[in-house]
């Protein structure tokens, strides 16, 4: 298959030994600071390219999808407390709750867009913002009937920092390949179709409303899973915290920074954000929103196609490797 | 019929107040080039519209392959093997040629049937076919109106259709490289056999290479023909052509180019 050799499955297998090399130099504790930073990092990267397959391939910008995570959080307190909560942690609690988190975030976007991507763009872009409201306050409903107030802490399961690292290199090998994959197949083609031209593209002979569905579906998919190890890792459900709208913000504006279109560009976009947040946030601590809101308004302004656009556009020669 | 492929039954369709296309009837025949002509507003592009699915005809049907497509979504007719190119082109600015023509292969009439490599491989042919094979590692968006119309055409012709419909490929066009699209189209029919329905303003064209034209003018049929017989249709030479003596030289001309 001609798909193994290229730049974009290179990169996702150059990606997976890195944090593969660092997960087991890990084990050594005067790397611990490390080791947050390359969960980090990996969370980033993974927001980033569950929001790319609607918004960077398809081409339709999903302004609430932090409520995926949060879904997928919720759904891990729940496999937690409810559901397994007299077992130990074994890999089966987790497995439960990615897949929970998952199926639960993939069926909410299926049902929501099946009504609003009969739409076209805004009223989508609208839709999630009023989504991630729902859920949020669903949630702090729920957990006030279960007579906890926010934020809901899990009971202590013993876990280890490797043990969330490995729970996000998990996590992060099945969003590296999926969405690479989607990105090469034939959905990618249909999907970059609709976000160049969608009547031309219906016209053509793809299912736009289908691909869309499908598209929005499995971006939820991913979205969610992230929301598994974030709640291992913080052992605790806080609603007012997963579902921000600043998260959304993020997965936007990393999508934004690196470059829509392409594979590599939502990853380039994470490290972008991670980097300016992490370096900002040991200088000037709270103000650090602050300055990196004008900072990326800046960054977006000068580079308005993202840095892989860009990069694109200005070395022809690029294009090839910058997939 | 017999070798019959499409038939419009009584078309229809309203803007507001307005009827761009009004009771149009038509049929057309396996493996012809069937040309459609009018003044501007006369409801060509509607028409095409009609049937590739981007609207729904108020009243009237569509019967494609025998089978009433009517109520069919654009991708699904694009399935049944009709492709179409636009009067305003609509590339896919972003994505190279070759991207572009590989869209067209793999949501044809064989979507499903065949890889994204192989996809990619026709897309190459397709390129070449058109005179854009050294154009396909560009992004669309960068190609000038001219080539941008032969992509229209590739992209179309990637999916191997059998109904293909042509929304003035020609204009813009300069006589060599009119006479080089129309030998391209000659060589679609002959070889592959695809039925052509072709909206041109070109008229020497459209008089040399189509069997049969059909005339709109405000949305109704006012004519159709061989292309000697609306030439000489006074109705028609009162619309559209206005001057008999210049349509005739058109005729003329027939067989010229090729
Ligand atoms: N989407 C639309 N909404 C409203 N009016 C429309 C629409 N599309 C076409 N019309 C009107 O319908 C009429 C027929 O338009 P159409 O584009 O079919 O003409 P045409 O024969 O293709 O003309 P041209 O030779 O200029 O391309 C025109 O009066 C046009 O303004
Ligand atoms: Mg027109």
């Amino acid at each position: 298959m001609r798909m193994l050799k290229r730049p974009g499955f290179i990169a996702s297998i150059i990606l997976i030994l890195v944090y593969l090399a660092i997960g087991i130099a890990g084990q050594e504790g005067h790397l611990l600071a490390i080791v947050g930073n390359a969960m980090d990092t990996m969370m980033y990267i993974g927001w980033a390219l569950a929001l790319a397959v609607i918004m960077s391939y398809a081409g339709y910008v999903s302004f609430g999808h932090a409520v995926f995570v949060g879904i997928g959080a919720w759904m891990t307190a729940l496999t937690i407390e409810s559901i397994m909560p007299s077992h130990p942690f074994t890999i089966s609690m987790f497995i439960v709750a990615l897949l929970l988190g998952a199926g639960v975030a993939a069926l909410v976007a299926y049902a929501v867009g099946w009504v609003v991507l009969r739409l076209r763009g805004a009223y989508f872009a609208i839709a999630t913002i009023g989504l991630d409201y729902v859920v949020l306050y669903l949630a702090i409903y729920m957990l006030s009937r279960a007579g906890i107030s926010p934020p809901m802490l899990f009971r202590n399961l013993n876990l280890t920092v490797q043990d969330f690292y490995w729970m996000h290199f998990i996590v992060f090998i099945v969003t590296l390949f999926v969405v690479y994959y989607i990105k090469v197949s034939r959905f990618g083609f249909g999907l970059a179709a609709i976000r160049e031209d969608e009547e031309a593209a219906e016209v053509m002979g793809v299912d736009t409303f289908k691909y869309k569905l499908m598209a929005f579906t499995l971006s939820a998919l991913i979205a969610g899973m992230w929301g598994v190890p974030l709640a291992f890792r913080h052992a605790k459900f806080d609603p007012q915290d997963v579902f921000s709208l600043l998260n959304s913000v993020i997965m936007i504006v990393e999508n934004t920074v690196g470059g829509l279109g392409t594979f590599l560009g939502p990853i380039v976009g994470a490290y972008i954000y991670y980097g300016l947040y992490w370096s900002l946030l040991t200088k000037i601590a709270q103000a650090s929103f602050v300055v990196l809101g004008p900072l990326i308004v800046i960054i977006i302004a000068l580079v308005p196609e993202g840095l892989v656009g860009w990069l694109r556009e200005k070395f022809p020669r690029l294009r090839k490797v910058l997939e | 019929m017999a070798g019959e492929i499409l038939r419009g039954e009584n078309l229809v369709k309203r803007f507001g107040g307005l009827v761009a296309v009004n009771e149009v009837s038509f049929e057309v025949k396996k493996g012809e080039i069937f040309g459609i002509i009018g003044p501007n507003g006369a409801g060509k592009t509607t028409l095409f519209n009609m049937i590739s699915g981007v609207y729904k005809p108020d009243e009237g049907r569509i019967i494609y392959e025998g089978r009433d497509i009517t109520n069919l979504k654009p991708h699904e007719r694009a399935r049944l093997g009709i492709a179409r190119t636009h009067q305003v082109v609509k590339p896919f600015p972003g994505l190279t040629v070759l991207e572009n023509i590989a869209v067209g292969a793999l949501f044809g009439p064989r979507y499903g049937k065949i890889s994204e490599d192989e996809a990619l491989e026709i897309a190459r042919e397709v390129a070449s076919f058109v005179g854009l094979g050294d154009k396909i590692e560009l992004p669309a968006g960068a190609l000038n109106v001219q080539e941008k119309k032969r992509l229209e055409l590739a992209r179309a012709l990637a999916a191997e259709p059998r109904l293909l419909l042509l929304d003035e490929v020609l204009a813009g066009l300069t006589p060599a490289e009119i006479d080089s699209m129309l030998g391209l189209l000659r060589k679609v029919r002959d070889e592959k056999g695809v039925t052509i329905m072709m909206v041109e303003h070109v008229m020497h064209a459209v008089m040399n290479i189509a069997e049969r034209i059909m005339v709109l003018h405000f949305g109704r049929k006012i004519a159709e023909g061989p292309p000697e017989e609306i030439a000489n249709n006074p109705d028609v030479i009162a619309v559209y052509l206005g001057d008999p003596s210049l349509a005739l030289k058109f005729v003329k001309r027939r067989g010229g180019a090729s």
